[in-house]
């Protein structure tokens, strides 16, 4: 049922898919584990607290797929925007928040373009896992928001359709410092384990009806359903090159790969693959 | 790890995960209908008649050109029997309910029919003014609308697709309230205006006289005979169940609605539909300003090939062929590109002319 129009279904429409709930408890236990795991080889190696705030831009090429509107890949490329505040001391915290833009087109869209609009933030709470002189790994769990929306304009079903979620999975850090420091190479991991989700209802003539501010937001925050790893595939990835500019600052650049394929029990699945390129420096 | 290491990763990585751009339609294989339980007696091309080769030939249009890129089912039914059916882009769209756009006029037109067959409504006639007339405002010329007036798109209200339906969707108030606020632009009963207003009028009107919900009365009294088991209607914000739109079918139960029509509205030889208003229904009450075609009572009349069809945005066609027993349903992804949009004449010519 929609909580906004009175819809008259059938009953055997309605059933739960039970085995959902296995997994997500499956995936619930995974992620204790993992959050734990790391305070086991818990460092001892106290150090001051170093803080570092940087701002990242981001261009690349973006596919997806709304499978509610068609089974088609819309294509373009991407601009970001990021910043990410560290604060590294016995642990690694890391807020990161991200707003990107995305003008998407297929071969059947023959005038204008659909489009493709990113907000999120998230925190990263990060235990070191190993420290030496070259190397710097870490692990931990990180929470995320993320308001990922497209609008297709040129199509009959032209209205709003989003894949926005409340996440929280496992991270990971990994950074090799080189021979001539302060010049580093670093790989992130993300892979969100549970989460929440809110999808358009494919069983709505327009998936949002209340254009009003108020409308919008409670449309985009529709029925979030509980989701683990096996219908919330998603891995976050980039690697990178930190290297110093001038005498105080530092500058990094590299490349991050994207990945979501995510669906609902009320909804068809959405798949976004994005190959990004980025530099940034430290504020 | 060396540079040249790094490098072939990010190529992989870049090869290995760009999503596969899928063709909108499988190549096409058979048109045979599976067995689903559903109510459906299979059959073939040759016991019903009709001619393989030119049936192969409409399927493999669908199937092969662009114009019709967006197909998602092609059904044909003769002699109340499924004889063909194929599903261009996922076979798994013949257990799917799919929005069947304003083919749902059709579906509220023979609801008033029911309401007939049940004695709950004695003729055409009947003026809205008469069953909800605190819902009228001091307009006095409204109060002339008729049943019939709405049934073929006549009622003279001002309503225009392009810029109410929406707002019909998104009210909060009253929506038959709103809808006869609109101003009265023609005489009722004088000039067609094809519009989702006024078959939601009748709905209203269909809720008044059978005193529950629209989707409710065509649950009982239409679906579950018919065995339809699954289905979504929608309805606006005050309960009323939309007339024009927002009701989703399977392929195979549109094909019930086809095959009750031409079965003159009995099923399993149970009467369901007064006959006499599904002959009034599907002949000419009025005739299109936009493209000269006649109109019942939201059925679509093709006199050059002796039928009548229910049409929906972005595709969906059920067209019925009384005098050679064929009923065709052709579901689509929306859009209406001017390329992929009207292009049903064809496809239906080479059905129809199979037929022995």
């Amino acid at each position: 049922m929609t909580n906004q129009n009175v819809l008259y279904s059938s009953k055997s429409l309605l059933s739960k898919n039970l085995t959902r709930k296995r997994i997500l408890i499956w995936t619930f236990f995974l992620w204790i584990q993992l959050l734990f795991f790391p305070k086991q080889v818990h460092c001892q190696d106290f150090m001051a607290i170093q803080k570092t705030k940087k701002i990242q831009f981001l261009t690349g090429y973006i596919q997806q797929k709304e499978l509610n509107l068609m089974p088609k890949v819309h294509q373009g490329f991407q601009y970001a925007v990021e910043y990410q505040a560290d604060r590294e001391l016995n642990h690694l915290s890391r807020f990161q928040a991200r707003l990107g833009f995305s003008p998407l087109t297929t071969s059947w869209e023959t005038s204008g373009f659909s489009a493709n609009l990113q907000i999120q933030g998230g925190y990263f709470h990060l235990f070191p896992i190993l420290k030496n002189q070259s190397w710097k790994v870490w692990a931990g769990p990180f929470g995320n928001l993320k308001y990922n929306t497209s609008f297709y304009p040129n199509w009959d079903e032209s209205h709003l359709f989003w894949a926005n979620q409340l996440q929280t999975g496992v991270s990971s850090r990994i950074e090799y410092f080189l021979q001539t420091k302060p010049r580093s190479l670093f790989w992130d991991f993300n892979l969100p384990v549970i989460g929440l989700l809110s999808r358009p209802n494919i069983e709505r003539n327009y998936k949002i009806d209340d254009f009003s501010f108020g409308g919008i937001v409670k449309a985009m925050h529709f029925q979030p359903q509980f989701i683990g790893l096996i219908n919330n595939f998603q891995v976050h990835t980039r690697i990178g090159y930190n290297f110093p500019i001038g005498k105080k600052n530092q500058a990094h650049f590299g490349y991050q790969f994207d990945h979501i394929q995510v669906s609902t029990n009320y909804s068809n699945q959405f798949i976004q693959s994005s190959h990004q390129i980025f530099f940034g420096i430290n504020l | 790890m060396n540079l040249k290491s790094v490098i072939w990763i990010v190529f992989a990585c870049l090869l290995g995960s760009c999503l596969s751009e899928e063709p909108f339609k499988k190549s096409f294989q058979t048109f045979v209908p599976q067995e689903l339980n559903d109510g459906w007696e299979l059959s073939s091309p040759e016991d019903q008649s009709m001619d393989r080769q030119l049936l192969e030939k409409a399927y493999e249009l669908v199937f092969s050109e662009d114009r019709y890129v967006m197909a998602r089912s092609l059904l044909v039914f003769r002699n109340g029997k499924l004889v063909a059916e194929a599903y261009p882009n996922d076979p798994e769209d013949a257990h799917k309910i799919a929005n069947i756009q304003s083919c749902t006029k059709s579906i509220t037109s023979l609801l008033v029919g029911l309401a007939i067959e049940k004695g709950l409504l004695d003729n055409l006639e009947i003026k809205f003014y008469d069953l909800f007339p605190d819902l009228f405002d001091d307009h006095q010329e409204k109060r002339q609308i008729s049943l019939k007036d709405a049934l073929s798109m006549q009622a003279g209200l001002e309503f225009d697709n392009d810029k109410h339906t929406l707002q019909l969707y998104q009210g909060k108030n009253n929506s038959i309230q709103w809808i006869l606020s609109k101003d009265l632009i023609h005489d009722p009963g004088t000039y067609m205006n094809y519009n989702d207003g006024a078959p939601h009028l009748v709905s209203k009107a269909i809720e008044t006289l059978t005193m529950q919900p629209t989707a409710s009365f065509a649950e009982k009294y239409l679906f579950e005979p018919l065995g339809i088991k699954d289905w979504i209607w929608e309805s606006s914000h005050d309960g009323v169940t939309y007339g024009a739109f927002s009701l989703f079918l399977k392929p195979r139960d549109l094909g019930k609605i086809g095959q009750l029509v031409i079965q003159n509205g009995t099923w399993d030889n149970r009467p369901i539909i007064d006959p006499e208003y599904l002959a009034e229904a599907t002949s000419t009450q009025a005739i299109s300003g936009h493209n000269n075609r006649p109109y019942g009572y939201y059925f679509w009349i093709y006199p050059e090939w002796n039928a009548f069809a229910a049409l929906g945005h972005g595709g969906q066609f059920v067209l019925m062929v009384p005098d050679k027993n064929l009923v065709v349903v052709f579901t689509a992804w929306p859009y209406t590109h001017p390329q992929l949009w009207g292009d049903e004449k064809e496809l239906m010519d080479l059905i129809i002319q199979s037929c022995k």
